[in-house]
């Protein structure tokens, strides 16, 4: 799933500075299973603000909504009347989520509140890990499920480098341990018995199908819902 | 000395038991079946309907009956003093500790301590409350 | 031949190959660098030039290498996939091959976050091993990595890194024999200290034979001092100095010469070492910040004076 952190709270204030009314719009997928953009954390948030602005004397009328997805219209469109209240959006949801609510709501401005961080998952409670770059073409297949374009940090496909170390890659540190994602791969091939891949060498890979080949869309022709159908 | 308004929040195992003895004025008892159940909102929210301080008064360690509850009410309240600090209020106006049902006294002492934590600051900003 | 470079005739020619490391600096001036070349010309075949090494901005390898063969040296073009894209890579292979130069050395760089640009995009579109394969595709089939056919032919001895001193060590003997499928023709090790470490290492090689179809050099670092080693003992990943190394500097502190002349006595007798054991072809010199030495190492080694010249 999408992993975010919500923005520091001193950013948070600044950007939102000059709107007298507010509505802090939590999304209840994703961002709130991370804990960072759920109901309970857009409640948090608007609190937080309207606590500053009356240390600041500077009054705001703020409330706090949420909704399943930011990123499916048919979900926006329930708080499209709530919106008209209000000057501006603080979207805690994932990037996809707040552009969604601009797109749905042209005429209204509408801010991010949540840093988008990754496409990963929950190693335990309260630790989330990137795992997926959305590559476009997954080489899952070949390693037999981790992911060497983001395990690795220098996304090589026939590793490990020479920093490999102990089992870590060569940018881990004290606070931040990184597993060297060639050292799990051929750990886990030796366990099912196919570290002969190893010796493969792989080919250069086309980036063209991730987000170096410009933003991607899907089209299913045999989905669309055709006027009249 | 201004009139100061404190909100408690009390574990119904433990502080609370302690805080209807020592019944202060001017204090809010309000009561929490487990201090794990306190969220961030609602210590912010007490803040937002006129709190001058918040105590968060959870059971003894290893005490708790859900275990851990009384370790994820310091660990939210440690999350909310940053809060607190970025929002301009400051961290020190909210406290934690763990209070015995039978300890009214240190019940009273921690809210005291509260109390003249906020006097000090009051004095200090010239600020006056009614 | 590949590519005639003055290290390849040493090698195939059944000589012991020396090569030494320049490393350019943060700044445009290119005299410092040639100095240390000028100064070491008669004592190696061959000069890797790093290519903005530790992630730190430097002067390329590129331009460095072109200079030092306008000067009748031989350069080791280093070439990271860190910092370019296969556009960029083939590119630079053009240019460094369209001026002469005929060694490229293909790594994978440290990591961007450890260098002086830590916000920097990453862009390893290639891994070296990729690299490999590339110049090879280049050079053998007058063709680019997209078809497209070189209007003008490029030579290359490839070059490549092995570690015997990273993780995990089952899996390196087959990292060197994967390199030599991607096409290398000559490889580079890791400084060396662990001595048993890298016995174990070379054992394996011949064992498979590797050392018949590549050459392999012995990479050498000379210790200046006891803080040095310590560093890169706990800190550099990839790099193994036994307590025995760091003992006997920190006893020679009180010895003629102290710990400078016993850092230059161990690297001394690591190429002696190296040149008894099975498998290697040559010493690779890294004395950086430390070039004025390369000639009393190689002169300390016995035998390897005067370097051998060929006629073009």
């Amino acid at each position: 799933m999408i992993i975010g952190e919500r923005k520091p709270l001193e950013e948070i204030f600044d950007r939102t500075a000059s709107f007298k009314k507010i509505l802090v719009l939590g999304c209840e997928t994703c961002v709130a299973v991370c804990l960072a953009g759920g109901k309970k954390e857009a409640e948090e948030t608007a609190s937080s603000i309207s606590l500053h602005r009356k240390e600041e004397s500077k009054p705001v009328e703020i409330k706090a909504d949420s909704i399943q997805r930011q990123c499916e219209y048919e979900f926006v469109d329930e708080i499209a009347d709530l919106v008209k209240d209000y000057d501006v959006v603080l979207s805690m949801a994932c990037g996809v989520g707040v552009q969604t609510l601009a797109e749905k709501l042209p005429d209204k401005f509408v801010l991010p509140g949540l840093n988008t961080q990754f496409l990963g998952f929950p190693l335990e409670q309260g630790v989330w890990m990137e795992n997926c770059q959305a590559c476009g073409n997954c080489v899952l297949d070949m390693t037999y499920g981790i992911c060497p374009i983001t395990r690795c940090s220098k996304s090589i496909l026939n590793g490990p480098c020479g920093g490999s170390s102990e089992g870590l890659c060569e940018i881990s540190t004290q606070d931040n341990e990184i597993a060297c994602g060639w050292h799990l791969i051929y750990e886990r091939l030796k366990v099912l018995g196919k570290q002969e891949y190893m010796n493969e060498v792989v080919p250069l890979k086309d980036w063209s199908s991730s987000f170096h080949g410009g933003p991607r869309k899907i089209v299913r022709e045999d989905v669309k819902i055709v006027r009249g159908e | 000395m201004a009139d100061i308004n404190l909100v408690t929040f009390c574990c119904e195992n433990s502080a609370f038991l302690a805080a209807e003895k020592a019944n202060m004025p001017g204090v809010k008892a309000v009561k929490v079946p487990c201090g794990g159940q306190i969220e961030h909102v609602h210590i912010l929210k007490a803040f937002e309907e006129g709190a001058d301080g918040v105590l968060v008064l959870a059971c003894l360690h290893e005490n708790c009956k859900h275990f851990w509850g009384n370790d994820r009410a310091e660990k939210k309240v440690n999350y909310v003093k940053g809060l607190l600090d970025e929002i301009g209020i400051g961290s020190d106006k909210l406290s934690y500790a763990p209070v015995a049902s039978n300890n009214e006294i240190k019940y009273s002492e921690l809210v005291k301590e509260m109390i003249d934590k906020l006097n000090e600051k009051g004095s200090t900003e010239g600020k006056v409350k009614k | 031949m590949f590519a005639g470079s003055n290290l390849e005739k040493v090698l195939t020619n059944g000589h012991f190959a020396v090569t030494g490391e320049l490393g350019p600096m943060m700044g445009t001036d290119l005299e410092e660098c040639l100095e240390h070349a000028e100064h070491n010309r008669n004592h190696v075949d061959a000069f890797n030039i790093t290519d903005n090494q530790t992630a730190v901005v430097r002067l390329p390898s590129l331009v460095t290498a072109i200079r030092l063969v306008d000067r009748g040296m031989d350069p080791i073009m280093q070439m990271t996939v860190r910092d370019r894209n296969r556009i960029m890579l083939q590119s630079d292979l053009l240019g460094g091959a369209s001026c002469g130069v005929k060694n490229f050395l293909c790594i994978q760089g440290d990591h961007q976050l450890l260098g002086s640009e830590p916000q920097a995009k990453g862009v390893y579109d290639l891994d070296s091993t990729q690299l490999m394969s590339t110049i090879r595709k280049i050079r053998d089939e007058n063709t680019f990595i997209g078809g497209g056919e070189l209007q003008a032919p490029l030579d290359a001895f490839i070059g490549g890194v092995v570690n015997p001193f990273a993780d995990p060590f089952e899996y390196r003997v087959d990292r060197l024999e994967k390199k030599i499928a991607a096409g290398v023709n000559f490889v580079q090790t890791q400084c060396i200290y662990d001595m048993d470490r890298l016995k174990e290492y070379m054992k394996r090689v011949v064992d498979k034979g590797l050392h018949e179809k590549c050459y392999i050099l012995a990479g050498i670092t000379p210790l200046k001092a006891v803080g040095a080693a310590m560093y890169m003992k706990n800190n550099v990943a990839g790099i193994i100095i036994p307590d025995e190394i760091v003992k006997r500097l920190k006893g020679a502190k009180n010895k003629e010469g102290g710990v400078k002349q016993e850092g230059l006595k161990i690297a001394i007798e690591q190429i002696q070492q190296c040149r008894e054991m099975e498998g290697f072809h040559g010493a690779h010199v890294m004395a950086i910040a430390w070039e004025e030495k390369v000639p009393e190492i190689v002169e300390g080694v016995g035998g390897l004076l005067p370097r051998p010249k060929f006629d073009d």
